[in-house]
């Protein structure tokens, strides 16, 4: 049976300005590695997901979904859709995604997804999401959704302000374990459609956020990488 | 007019030891497809994710009042039917 949780808001996370977020042209595209651990650990006994947006106001976003201590999973929602959720796979099916990235000189287990929207065609997008194969050393497509869009839907709005975040849906959070994400990076396409270079996340595109639910800060590159316990 | 996909994030070794960059991309859109159809339980956890959104708009100690009244509403109208 669905038990509805208490809508919540940011446990720590980046915003992107309202100048970078709407500072492309024909597409955008994000990277980061979600630091993922399983179980989260502590207290969490509902909803808390780890997810970020890749500006485009109907694009997806690709994220870590925990469910208390229960198996976390890999989920699609796509804003382009009315019918949101798409992928949605345990992290016991993920073995060659899940892997571990150093930083800060600890091992931290990580999930790094990428996920694009980018003109196809005159008012139509195209959304992706991958993962990363760290088996076979390149990246997944794993979702994939054509849809007719205008330029305005895409860049007005605040659908798509949000870089990684946690997203809590708990008044309180203690003893969970550390996450966050890593390498955090965007692209952008002109409105010729090319695309520019691969960029850390930087401190004057991005602000954070916390709503003071317990997680405090083990350490923040600005703004590309973070990492947060309770 | 179309674009070309964008290029793949650049590798990062030294974080990532051993991985090459610029394998190919494998298309697995297939096993990681959605096999059943959308329930109930989707629309209602719709309605959970759009309205942790819009809470965290309520919360954004960035947005004016206009701001957040402008984003509730866009947020508003993504929520699917009770």
């Amino acid at each position: 049976m669905y038990r509805q949780p208490t809508p919540g808001g940011v446990g720590y996370g980046l915003f992107y300005t309202p100048a970078f977020k709407t500072a492309w042209g024909r597409g955008t595209s994000f990277s980061c590695d979600y630091v993922c651990p399983s179980p989260p650990g502590g207290n969490v006994n509902t909803w808390l997901y780890l997810t970020a947006t890749n500006r485009a106001g109907l694009g997806v976003e690709a994220l870590v979904a925990y469910n208390g201590q229960g198996t976390p999973q890999f989920m699609v929602f796509d804003w382009a859709r009315t019918d949101h959720w798409q992928t949605n796979i345990p992290f016991t099916s993920l073995g060659n995604y899940l892997t571990t990235t150093s930083a800060h000189g600890y091992p931290y287990p990580t999930l790094p997804v990428w996920n694009s929207t980018w003109m196809i065609g005159q008012d139509q997008y195209r959304n992706q999401a991958l993962l990363y194969n760290h088996v076979r050393g390149g990246w997944d497509l794993v979702y994939q959704y054509d849809y007719s869009a205008t330029d305005a839907q895409q860049k007005s709005g605040w659908i798509g302000s949000w870089s990684p975040i946690v997203e809590t849906f708990q008044s309180v959070y203690v003893n969970t374990n550390p996450m966050g994400a890593l390498t955090t990076q965007l692209i952008s396409a002109d409105n010729n459609g090319l695309w520019g270079n691969w960029a850390l996340l930087a401190a004057p595109d991005s602000y954070v956020r916390t709503d003071n639910v317990g997680f405090h800060l083990v350490f923040l590159d600005p703004n590309y990488a973070f990492i947060v316990t309770s | 007019m179309p674009s070309e996909p964008p290029p793949e994030p650049p590798a990062r070794t030294e974080e990532r030891p051993g991985r090459p960059p610029g394998g190919p991309i494998v298309d697995m859109r297939e096993a990681f497809e959605r096999k059943t159809p959308h329930t109930d339980e989707d629309q209602a956890r719709t309605r959970t994710f759009v309205q942790g959104k819009i809470e965290m708009i309520r919360r954004d100690p960035y947005l004016t009042d206009e701001q957040k009244a402008a984003a509730i509403a866009e947020l508003e109208g993504r929520l699917p039917p009770p």
